[in-house]
Order: structure tokens, then C-alpha cells, then sequence
């Protein structure tokens, strides 16, 4: 049986050709991309490429016959299902059948995609719009994702998606219109292609003309790659770099540093050297007089992404003990508590409260660090004297274990003593023999490990090393130990290192290549690969997020001082009762430990606090430097005052400091309906005591009609905040785009006006020529006037000079004939002009136009010169003799 | 009510003809909107620059968006602006003929002509017809004929057009359409013409006739060599203002000066004629019927010119006799006239079996499955021996369907005709079962006659 086709051989070639294959290495170069950033496609760019080229090369093929799409499609799809099946069943060993029928699954699926995208080509007339703008979406996303932001990037990147775009569109549709009955029919593609290509690059040209620009703009901001992969010495200060490399913290606009709430694993690390916050830790040995430091805890990483290989907070991690408030949202001296913490710690056992004073010095305001596991924030007042050292403060409870003192999580590497001292907590940790969670959910998700090779390797390396090991905080020391161990050359096995460097290959699992090859890294990796080994042998664990303390000096005892690179990745690891204990087994480095930072000299005399008024700004007067406050709150001696009906106070500002987020401010920056919250250390407020029996009104009446402030904060508005970021990302968004669209509209608009003008123009240009006493003078005259009365609609059409200018006097009353008679004597005889006729020659002009114009309304005039028609009409005429 | 729905359908389908952009455009504004508001949902990756690239790359491609299109608007316009002007100049000229066709193909083949036209760069130009007042042909561009010259102001081409139907098609109206590279915009001109085409029918194989002459008719044939002139006066009649002057006898004008000529021979006296009469005559109402109008009323067509033709190979003197009127027209043949007669007759139900033969000359009668059975019957029993009855079996025109042709269906996509759409409609149709039943009645009655014969075509 023969069958049809719906496509013949040429317009199939043509397909191949000029649609299959640029789409294929479309497809390539994306699924390169994509492959570099993602390990989990493992590198096999070519194959997968491969596939999807088959895919769309048989359907086209295929598809060039009469076959119906959904049946012969669905036949398809079942097969390969019934196979993918198959080899799930037959092959032998688990791993194995796994591993083929995944490597199927993607055959399959690009496979399917590429049998879809090639009956598109040869078959559906609208596929390749939607095809196109998805491939050009799925770019933009994949680039703005994976990319180094840098000009020759961004450029290398955006070109070949937007040409395939626009090409895919055209050539198809090329393909569609042509005739393959044609003659000359690959001049007619080759004819079309190279003036498409022509108008392609004019494009690109505008284009990096015109947002030259912002690339760089955007390459400034966030590229210099080549910069962060430096030698350490180079990315010292480069603390707003953070691009290309990683970094262990993110800033704000302001310059303020916070942890992140994920951590990518990246070939270098930046640091920087800049003081970020100071606290106050209560904690000290028994002794009462040695401090005892704690780490500071930002975040939880209790997942890993190992699609992108980064480390992620997740909000849902089964007993959730972050307690993470926005320090800035929280009134002057209110505090927030959260007394569930305390019991989602799991930790009962010496476990005590520790109060900590934490001064911003470089800290994003909304940012919340204290040592595990914090319950309480206030927000403090910074004494006037450190107002510009510090931003603001806010003190914190902890519910804090006994066995999570740094001098405890300390990596001893080699430190005798405090490996001695470390052995107390052990031997309590030794009593757990085995670790048992709270319930099901909380072991697997905390003990939960991605399925690969590379993720077995890891687990065969942990099984490996804790196999003589009993008691799982053996096992622990264990794995520590192996980050300290040395090779068979007695040097240290793992090497801390800023910038490890990535795998050979992009998509490579780097803390596999991390624990088994290169064995350099920061603390994400040490601490990412102590997770997984200690996961994968049943330890229920998580990665922290936050500041490392180093004890540097003895001078301020309690006084703790927080730079940059002390923002640190460590492990917490779950034991029973106990809760979330310590561990950092990132081995130490020695640049760092090799320059520590000053301490400065710690806020003292912290003049006592008496009220505090929260409230809403009903007026503001800047002379007498009276604000009054409309209040249903108020903090007396340190007691909470509450009610619903709001209550009138007037405070006297004129020795207050006022600040909001980002510092200090004028008095003229407090408005009405403004959220503040004042405080007042006035002695006046010392010998009034709240009774026991008192509330809120009776405290206000038991107030100065004008209470001295000397503090005012303002409290950021949080809807108002909201709606102005959305305003000015819409205005960001929206500008280029109107910008874009308004320049050719006002470029069509002028065109249109040259257009629209031209006559106007033309006329101004004979005009002038007319108007000049020179030897052509006659022939412009001549020219001018004809000009001037065929735009008004008198065409000299088949007329002869005589005969038109008889015409031409009999409407208008003019003496263009004798005018015509004097330009023809000049054009064909030799003779000299007549005086009368100079002098006609010289009169003839103006007088001729004014009597044309008197003529012809000026309504007529102005419509007559805006027909193109007659404009057209006149430079198209046979030559004038 | 239908009425009024079609009125409306048309009048739609009328505006979308004109509407100065494509279905392609709006695919694309919704895909790229669709994608736009994907692109803005993704989720931000905090402290990275992909808010900023990401937006920087979306603004581009936008922005490349707007610039091609643009562009390609403007090329279109332009070329829409130069053909109004010259349109308002009456400086178009717009030809369309009729190309020999090619026999095994149904399409028809037109060359069209346009002058002076100027192409939206990169893009096309599309033609669309309007014919019979208020049908339209697809939108199509040509087959480019000539020579591949950079700026031509010509535009020459050959259009393959689908006329299934067997009948007269009168092109009044064409819509050019300048499209640019995308296919985004199309904006249309009216261009008038007049023209009428032919889609005739074809010669199929058929069943073998063996018809008998049964009209004498005097056959004058001219004398083609002038002879000597003998015989007695009775040869010769006076000269008269309609006779051929080759054939005075110059002769006998020089005896006596009369003009006189020679009177031609008479072939005779057998009968010499076979007159064919195709009866369209419906004994049920079919109009507006489709099925009937068009793949059947096709199928009759060709079959009775393809018996004619069969006649006519066969060295057989054939006179055709219509039952309706039928244009004049000159022809150059008297079979370009036949066949353009079947071409432009329709069913019709005025002028019955009865009424239409005359049963003294006729010798070949085609009737149809539509035929009234009682007046076949009469005219059987009357005259089934001397005239021969030729029944076309309408029915036949749809093949009977095998279940390989279900499986074909499958997974084969047909070209897009109407032939399975008739079929399915005629499946259902409530007239099926009178005509199958009639058909079947008239063949039991023409198996009685050795004459008479179910025709087929092969």
C-alpha cells in the first residue's frame, strides 16, 4: 500500500536543514547549559542532545507521510512506557535496573520531545510560535539562573536564543509559503535567509547599541567572577562581590550583612574583614569570672537541593526551633517571645537560659542572631555615646545547652588541651547508644540522603569510617577525625581552602569531589560532607548557619566582637534529650586564625530605661519639640501596660535622638500616623513606681502632662514599605519597556510628519532657489512655478509650454506666458534678452505667486499641499521641455 | 433562523478577511503574554543578580520583539500605501486565465497577474478570490513564474486551485493581501475583475454501450471538389443569396447568363442519429442538499460525458438534447458545446421523464437514481426494446467502505476534501433509504430489457 505524502522530498530537506538542525544545536548549547548547572543530568549534554535529535529527525521524516498524530503518537508513548517498564523488571540487581531504566526515562522523555518538536515542524502551522517564545523563555530563565553576569556572557548567551527565535518563526513559515514545484527554488531560500539575516543582525546591532548600558550596569553589580576565583589576597575586601563566587553572608542595599538562607557550594568563598555586630554573652564557667563563648546560630539547612547543589532553610523541618523575629518590627523595649522553642529544642538536659545583648554595628536590622536556641528579642536603645557605633541593639534569651560551649565545638586540630577539655562532653554524649528521635517524620527527614552514585560513595566512605565505632558520638569523632587525618606523606589529608576550585566537570557532585579528590574547601563543604556521612549512617543532623566565635582578648570579659569571616557553616547533630548538640569539623584555617581582628571598647553605663511609650504620632510641632502620641501601650519600670482605648500623651523631644532603620534622624522626619516608640530615662520617672494594682490609665495619670523622651524610634510601616518596593519594581520593569516602545512610536510619528511635510518642503527648497539672481535664476523660476501650481492641482499634463501658461494666465490673471516665452528664448536661442523682457525675467516671480495665491484660498493652499499624489504626480511627469 | 446565521456567518467571515492582522499574531501576543507572566512567577533567587538579568534579559527580548515586528509592520504598510495610490489612479492591472489542465488532477490551474505591485520586504504577497458572489477561495500565494530579479514591480504566478465541483465559476472579486516576514500583519486590497471558469467533466472508462441509431436525418454534405458538371436540370437550382458561390455553374452562366448552382448530394435514407437524452430530472427535492448537489450531481455529470465521448469514439453521429436551458455561448465545436451544457445543468424537478423524451428519436436515455420510478416504468414497458436505458447509480459515486479502510483511517490522515464528510453525511441522511430503495426498483425493472444497462464508471 502506498502512502502519501504530505510533504515532498524538498520541503523535507528544507526541514532538515534549515529547521532540525539549528534547532538541534539550540538544543545542544541550552542543554550544555543546563547540564553545567545541574548535576543531576550528569554531564551528558551530547547524548541527551542526541536524543532529542533522533526524536525530531524521525518525525519529520515520518510525519512527511500522511500518518495521524495521535494515534501513531500514542502507539508510540505506549511502547516506550511498556519498555521503560520492562527494564525495570528484567535487569538484574537493583541499582543496576534502576540506573537503566532512569538513563531510559530520559531518552524517553527527550526523546518524545524531540518526536513532539518534529511533527511541529513538518505538520502544525502554529507550533513554532509557541516553541519559540518557550525556548526563549526557558533561556532567559536558565541564563538569569546559571550564568556569570558578565557583558560577553550575557551577550554569548541572549544572541542565539533570539535569532533561533526569530528565525525558527520566519523559516518556517518560509518553508510553509514555498512551492516546491518552483523553479530556483534553494535561490528563492537563499535569497530570502540572507536578507532575513541582514535584518537579524541590524536587531542585535540596535539592541547592544542600546543596552550596552545596562549590561554593564548589571556586570558591575553582579558579575567579576574572574575577580572572586582570584588567590585569596585579591578577594579580601571584596565583600559586595558576590556573583561569581560565594559568600557566606548577603548585604542589603545599605551595606547591612546577614546570613543567607541558603548556601550554594561554588569554587570560592569571599570574605571580608568589616565588624558586623558586638554582643554581650552572660554565659561564664562556673567560676563566674571565665567566659564561656557560644556560636551565634542565624539559620537551619536542613535540606539540600542537589539539583543546583546548594544547601536550603526550609520553614517545614519537623520541630521547627528557629526563632527568627524582625528585631526592627519589634517596639523600643516590647519583646517578642516564643516560649515553644523551648520545648521544640528536645533538650532537657543541661540545658540553661543565657542572656545575651547583641549592638548592630554592620547587621541587617531585620536580622536575628543568638546562640541556639533563642525564645526572647527586645529591642534596646544604644546609650547616645555609641549611637554612632552602633545602629541599634536588642537583648536575647536562649534556652542554651551546657554542651554547646565553643570551647566544646571547637575543631581541636591537634589542641591537647582543649581536646582534654572536650572530653567531658563526650563522655556524657557516650551515655547515648543509640540515637532515636522523637517520632518517624523527624528521623527520616533528618536523616534523609539523595539517591546517586555519587551520594553512595559518600555513604560507603561514612560506613567505612565508623565501622570499629560503637556509640554514635564515636562515630561522630570518627568522621571528625577523618578531616584531620594525614596521608601517607604525613601532611594533613584536608586543607581549608577560600577557593577550592571547582570539579573538572561543571555538573560533577562536588562534595563528592570535595571528600575524595580535591580535599580542599571552606566550612559549607566540611560541614555539607560531615551531613551527608553522618546522614547516611542514621545520625540525624543539620548544617548551621552563623557567626563562629573567637575569644581574642580578656579585656571586656563577656564582650564578644563579630567580623565578617567569622560567619561560619557548621554541623548540629541530634542526641536524645540532649537536643541539637554542636559539632564544627571544619578544620582550621590559618590565615585567618593568623590575623585576628581588634576588639573595641564595649557600650558600658547603660543609663536604666523607666518608660516606654509605643503609639501612633497625632501631631508633630517642630518649634517647641512636642510630639503627641496617640498610646495603648506602655512599658513602666519595665512593666507592660496595655488597653483599647488608646490614650493622648505629649512628649517633650527636644534632647531625644530619633532613628529609624538605617540611623539617625531629624525631628522634621516624624510625621503623623507615623509608628514610633519613645523612651525616657529621666530621673523624674525614677521615684514613680507602678503599684501592683495599677493598669494603664492609672499609670497615665500617675505621668508628667509632658514626659521627657530621650529616644524615638520609628518603626518601619510594613504595608506602606511593601507598596513602595512594588511601585519602584513596577518603575524599574516598566521604564525600559515604555522607554523602548515610546522611542519608535515617535520615530514612526516622525517619519510619518517627513512623510506628511515633504510637499511643504519641497516647496521651501524651490523656493529659495527661485528667489536667488543668478544665471539659472529662469529655470528655477520656471521650475518653481510649475512646482507651486501643480501641487495646488494645475498639472501640465500632455500641454505644451504655450498652451499651459495660456491656461494658467486665463485662471489667475498672471503673465506667465511672457514669463514662459523669456525661459524658452533662454533655453534654445542664443539671442541676448530684450530689456523688457529682464525685466519681465525679473518681475515675474513674486508677483506671479502673491497673484496665485490671492487666487486660491489659503484653505485650499494648505489641504492642496499636503496630497502627496500631486507631489508624486509632478517629479513622475515627462521631463518638462 | 438558518438564514440569518449564515447571513451573520458571512458577514464575520467577510471582516476577518480584512482584519489587518493574522491568526499568527495573536498566537504569538498570547504565547509571548503566557510566557511573560511564567517568566514573572519564577522564583526570585534572593542575593543573586538574577532579578536584575533577568529583567535586563526580558526587556531585550521584548524590546527585539517590538523592533522586528515593527519593522516588519512597516514593510507591510508600505506596500499597502503603493498599491492604494495606484489603486486610486486606476494604474492596477490585474489579470487571471485559465490554464490548460491537467487531466488526472482536480485542481485547476490559473496563472494571475499583477502590475505595478510592490512586495513587503522578505515577506508575501497573498491572493484571495471571491466567486459566485459569495464564496471564497482559500488565501494562497503563487507559484512565482519569470525571472528572479531583485526589484520587480511584477508580480506573476500560477494558482493550482481545488474546484471540485463540475460547473460554471465566475471570479469577481480579489483580495490581495501584503504580509510581512511573520505572517503577523495582512493588510488586504480589493482588486475587481471579471471572469468565468470551467470546471468540465472528465472522460472516465464506462460500461460498453452497443446503441442503435433511430433518427433518420437528412445529412448535407458539402461537396467538397467541384465536379464537372452532367446530369439533367434537376442537379441545379437558381443561384439565392445564402448559397455558396464556389458552386455556380459558371458554365451555364455563360451559356444563358443565369446564375445557377448545384443542388447537393443527399445522404440517406437510413437512420443515421442517435440522440442521447440526460434526464436531470429529481423526483425528490435536493435542493440545498450538498450530497446531491455536489458529489452526486459530479458523478452524473461525468458519467453522461463520458458515454458521449464513448459515442463519439465509436464514430457515431450524437445529438444531445437538454432538459433545461443552457446559455448561449459560441463554441467552437459542437462538442465544447455539449460539454459545457452537462457542465451547467443541475437537478431539476419541472420537466419529467415523460415530457422530455421523444420517444420516436430518442435511442439513449440517462436517468439517475433521482428518476421518478412510475414514469421509468411506463417508458420501459412502452419502449424498452427500441431505447436503450443507461442507469446511473448514484450510490456508486461512494465507494463501498472495507474494514482495511477503517484501519487506514487510523493512521493515515486524508488530504482534506469533503468526500468523508458527504460520506459520513450521506450515512445518516434521511433521504438514503428512498433513494437506495428507488435505485433499487429501477434496476430490478432494467434487468427485464436486454437494452437497457446499469452503468458504471471504473
Amino acid at each position: 500500500m502506498g502512502i502519501d505524502k504530505v510533504n515532498n522530498y524538498k520541503k523535507v530537506i528544507a526541514q532538515l536543514i534549515l529547521l532540525a538542525i539549528p534547532t538541534l544545536i539550540f538544543v545542544f548549547f541550552l542543554l550544555w547549559r543546563v547540564n553545567s548547572f545541574y548535576s543531576i543530568l550528569q554531564n551528558d549534554y551530547l547524548k541527551q542532545g542526541l536524543y532529542f535529535g533522533i526524536g525530531a529527525i524521525v518525525a519529520i521524516v515520518f510525519y512527511s507521510y500522511r500518518f495521524r498524530f495521535t494515534t501513531t503518537t500514542v502507539i508510540l508513548f505506549a511502547l516506550n512506557y511498556f519498555i521503560y517498564k520492562l527494564l525495570g523488571n528484567i535487569t538484574t540487581g537493583e541499582f543496576d535496573a534502576f540506573y537503566v531504566s532512569i538513563q531510559f526515562l530520559i531518552f524517553n522523555i527527550l526523546f518524545s520531545v524531540g518526536w513532539l518538536v518534529g511533527f511541529g515542524f513538518s505538520r502544525s502551522k502554529y507550533f513554532t510560535i509557541g516553541w519559540s517564545v518557550l525556548m526563549l523563555a526557558v533561556q532567559i530563565v536558565v541564563i538569569s539562573k546559571t550564568s556569570d553576569f558578565t557583558v560577553s556572557r550575557l551577550i554569548s548567551d541572549i544572541v542565539p536564543v533570539l535569532a533561533y527565535t526569530f528565525y525558527i518563526i520566519y523559516t518556517a513559515e518560509l518553508i510553509r509559503n514555498m512551492n516546491e514545484n518552483e523553479a530556483k527554488f534553494t535561490w528563492f531560500i537563499t535569497k530570502r535567509l540572507s536578507g532575513f539575516a541582514v535584518i537579524i543582525l541590524l536587531l542585535f546591532f540596535m539592541i547592544f547599541n542600546l543596552f550596552k548600558g545596562d549590561f554593564k550596569a548589571v556586570e558591575k553589580e553582579w558579575g567579576g567572577s574572574s575577580s572572586a576565583k582570584g588567590p585569596k589576597g585579591q578577594d579580601g575586601g571584596n565583600g559586595d562581590n558576590n556573583g561569581g563566587g560565594e559568600s557566606m553572608t548577603q548585604k542589603d542595599k545599605g551595606g547591612a550583612v546577614s546570613n543567607k538562607d541558603q548556601s550554594k557550594l561554588s569554587g570560592s568563598l569571599n570574605k571580608d574583614k568589616q565588624l558586623i555586630f558586638v554582643a554581650k554573652l552572660d554565659n561564664f564557667f562556673d567560676d563566674g569570672r571565665t567566659p564561656n563563648p557560644l556560636y551565634f546560630t542565624s539559620c537551619y539547612y536542613s535540606k539540600f537541593d542537589t539539583a543546583t547543589q546548594t544547601f536550603e532553610t526550609d520553614i517545614n523541618m519537623p520541630y521547627n526551633d528557629l526563632f527568627s523575629p524582625d528585631p526592627s518590627k519589634i517596639p523600643l523595649y516590647f519583646k517578642k517571645t516564643d516560649q515553644s522553642i523551648i520545648k521544640k529544642s528536645l533538650g532537657v538536659k543541661n540545658r540553661k537560659t543565657v542572656t545575651a545583648e547583641i549592638y548592630n554595628v554592620n547587621l541587617s536590622p531585620n536580622v536575628y542572631l543568638a546562640p541556639s536556641n533563642a525564645f526572647y528579642c527586645q529591642p534596646i536603645s544604644v546609650p547616645k555615646e555609641y549611637k554612632d557605633q552602633f545602629r541599634s541593639a536588642y537583648s536575647a534569651k536562649m534556652w542554651v545547652s551546657e554542651l554547646n560551649s565553643a570551647y566544646f565545638i571547637y575543631n581541636p586540630a591537634g589542641n591537647r588541651e582543649l581536646e582534654r577539655f572536650q572530653e567531658q562532653r563526650f563522655q556524657k554524649l557516650r551515655e547515648v547508644k543509640t540515637i532515636v528521635g522523637p517520632d518517624k517524620a523527624f528521623m527520616d527527614y533528618y536523616t534523609y540522603m539523595p539517591v546517586s552514585e555519587d551520594y553512595n560513595k559518600i555513604k560507603d566512605l561514612a560506613i567505612n569510617l565508623t565501622k570499629d565505632k560503637e556509640a554514635p558520638i564515636d562515630k561522630i569523632l570518627a568522621l571528625r577525625d577523618y578531616f584531620l587525618s594525614k596521608d601517607e606523606f604525613d601532611q594533613p589529608l584536608f586543607q581549608y581552602s577560600d577557593n577550592p576550585g571547582i570539579p573538572g566537570m561543571p555538573s560533577a557532585n562536588k562534595l563528592t569531589y570535595f571528600l575524595l579528590e580535591n580535599r580542599k574547601g571552606y566550612c559549607a563543604y566540611f560541614a555539607g560532607a560531615t551531613l551527608f556521612m553522618l546522614r547516611a549512617i542514621g545520625i540525624p543532623s543539620r548544617v548551621v548557619a552563623g557567626f563562629s566565635v573567637v575569644d581574642r582578648s580578656s579585656k571586656n570579659p563577656g564582650w564578644y566582637w563579630f567580623y565578617q569571616d567569622q560567619a561560619h557553616a557548621w554541623v548540629q547533630v541530634y542526641f536524645p534529650e540532649y537536643g541539637w548538640i554542636d559539632f564544627d569539623t571544619t578544620v582550621p584555617d590559618v590565615n585567618t586564625q593568623q590575623a585576628p581582628q581588634p576588639d573595641g571598647t564595649p557600650p558600658t553605663d547603660m543609663p536604666k530605661t523607666y518608660l516606654v511609650v509605643d503609639g501612633i504620632i497625632e501631631s508633630v510641632n517642630e518649634k517647641t519639640k512636642s510630639v503627641t502620641v496617640k498610646t495603648d501601650k506602655l512599658l513602666f519600670h519595665d512593666k507592660d501596660f496595655g488597653t483599647s482605648k488608646p490614650e493622648e500623651l505629649t512628649m517633650d523631644v527636644s534632647l531625644a535622638t530619633i532613628s529609624c532603620d538605617t540611623g539617625e534622624v531629624k525631628i522634621e522626619a516624624l510625621k503623623k500616623k507615623m509608628h514610633i516608640t519613645a523612651a525616657s530615662q529621666a530621673e523624674i520617672f525614677k521615684n514613680i513606681l507602678p503599684g501592683i494594682y495599677d493598669n494603664f490609665d492609672s499609670v497615665v495619670t500617675k505621668l508628667p502632662k509632658i514626659l521627657p523622651i530621650d529616644e524615638i524610634k520609628i518603626l518601619p510601616d510594613v504595608d506602606k514599605q511593601k507598596q513602595k518596593e512594588k511601585k519602584q519594581m513596577a518603575q524599574k520593569e516598566g521604564i525600559n519597556w515604555k522607554k523602548v516602545l515610546l522611542g519608535l512610536l515617535f520615530v514612526i510619528l516622525f517619519l510619518g510628519m517627513l512623510v506628511l511635510f515633504s510637499p511643504q518642503f519641497i516647496w521651501l527648497w524651490f523656493n529659495s532657489k527661485a528667489k536667488r539672481e543668478n544665471k539659472m535664476s529662469a529655470y528655477w523660476r520656471y521650475r518653481a512655478s510649475l512646482y507651486y501650481l501643480n501641487q495646488l492641482g494645475y498639472k501640465q499634463e500632455e500641454m505644451g509650454p504655450r498652451q499651459f501658461s495660456e491656461k494658467v494666465d486665463m485662471q489667475f490673471s498672471t503673465n506667465f506666458l511672457a514669463f514662459s516665452n523669456v525661459y524658452q528664448k533662454l533655453k534654445y536661442s542664443t539671442d541676448a534678452l530684450s530689456e523688457n523682457e529682464t525685466r519681465t525675467l525679473n518681475e515675474f516671480y513674486t508677483t506671479f505667486i502673491k497673484q496665485v495665491k490671492s487666487k486660491t484660498g489659503f484653505k485650499t493652499r494648505f489641504k492642496k499641499f499636503f496630497n502627496l499624489n500631486n507631489t508624486i504626480h509632478y517629479f513622475t511627469q515627462p521631463k518638462i521641455n | 433562523m438558518n438564514r440569518y446565521f449564515s447571513k451573520i456567518r458571512l458577514i464575520l467571515k467577510r471582516i476577518g478577511f480584512y482584519l489587518p492582522f493574522t491568526i499568527y499574531f495573536v498566537l504569538f501576543l498570547i504565547c509571548v503574554f503566557l510566557g511573560y507572566r511564567w517568566l514573572n512567577r519564577q522564583a526570585n533567587i534572593p542575593d543573586s543578580g538574577y532579578k536584575d538579568v533577568f529583567s535586563l534579559l526580558l526587556t531585550i527580548a521584548l524590546g527585539a520583539c517590538v523592533f522586528i515586528i515593527c519593522f516588519g509592520f512597516i514593510s507591510v504598510l508600505a506596500a499597502f500605501v503603493f498599491i492604494k495610490l495606484k489603486q486610486k489612479n486606476n494604474k492596477i492591472d490585474f489579470q487571471i486565465n485559465q490554464l490548460a489542465d491537467n487531466k488526472s488532477s482536480i485542481k485547476r490551474h490559473f496563472s494571475i497577474k499583477m502590475h505595478p505591485v510592490l512586495k513587503p520586504l522578505l515577506g508575501f504577497i497573498k491572493v484571495r478570490l471571491n466567486y459566485d458572489d459569495t464564496l471564497y477561495s482559500e488565501k494562497f500565494s503563487l507559484i512565482k513564474e519569470g525571472n528572479f530579479t531583485f526589484f520587480n514591480l511584477t508580480v506573476n504566478g500560477v494558482y493550482n486551485w481545488n474546484l471540485p465541483e463540475i460547473r460554471e465559476y465566475k471570479v469577481q472579486k480579489a483580495i490581495i493581501y501584503f504580509e510581512d516576514f511573520f505572517q503577523f500583519f495582512s493588510l488586504a486590497v480589493r482588486l475587481n475583475t471579471n471572469k468565468t471558469f470551467n470546471t468540465l467533466p472528465e472522460t472516465e472508462s464506462v460500461k460498453e454501450l452497443k446503441p442503435f441509431p433511430r433518427k433518420t436525418e437528412e445529412t448535407v454534405t458539402r461537396i467538397e471538389e467541384l465536379k464537372k458538371v452532367e446530369g439533367e436540370l434537376i442537379n441545379y437550382k437558381n443561384f439565392e443569396s445564402n448559397d455558396d458561390v464556389r458552386r455556380i455553374v459558371w458554365k451555364i452562366y455563360a451559356k444563358n447568363k443565369e446564375l445557377v448552382v448545384r443542388i447537393p448530394e443527399i445522404m440517406d435514407p437510413y437512420a443515421s442519429h442517435i440522440y442521447l437524452y440526460n434526464s436531470f430530472y429529481s423526483s425528490i427535492n435536493v435542493s440545498g442538499n450538498e450530497i446531491f448537489e455536489i458529489p452526486f450531481l459530479n458523478y452524473y455529470k461525468t458519467a453522461c460525458w463520458s458515454l458521449y465521448k464513448q459515442l463519439l469514439t465509436k464514430g457515431l453521429e450524437v445529438r444531445t438534447v437538454s432538459d433545461q436551458p443552457i446559455p448561449n455561448k459560441n463554441f467552437s465545436s459542437q462538442e465544447e458545446q455539449i460539454q459545457y451544457a452537462i457542465t451547467d445543468s443541475k437537478w431539476q424537478n419541472e420537466v419529467g421523464l415523460k415530457e422530455y423524451i421523444k420517444t420516436n428519436n430518442a435511442s439513449i436515455v440517462v436517468i439517475s437514481s433521482l428518476s421518478n420510478l412510475s414514469e421509468v416504468k411506463e417508458l420501459l414497458d412502452q419502449f424498452g426494446n427500441q431505447i436503450s436505458f443507461v442507469f446511473v447509480s448514484l450510490t456508486e459515486s461512494f465507494k463501498k467502505q472495507r474494514i482495511t479502510d477503517w484501519m487506514t483511517w487510523l493512521f493515515l490522515q486524508k488530504e482534506k476534501d469533503k468526500t468523508e464528510i458527504y460520506k459520513t453525511n450521506w450515512a445518516v441522511s434521511t433521504s438514503r433509504s428512498k433513494v437506495i430503495e428507488n435505485e433499487k426498483e429501477i434496476k430490478e425493472l432494467l434487468n427485464k430489457y436486454e437494452k437497457s444497462v446499469v452503468y458504471t464508471i471504473s
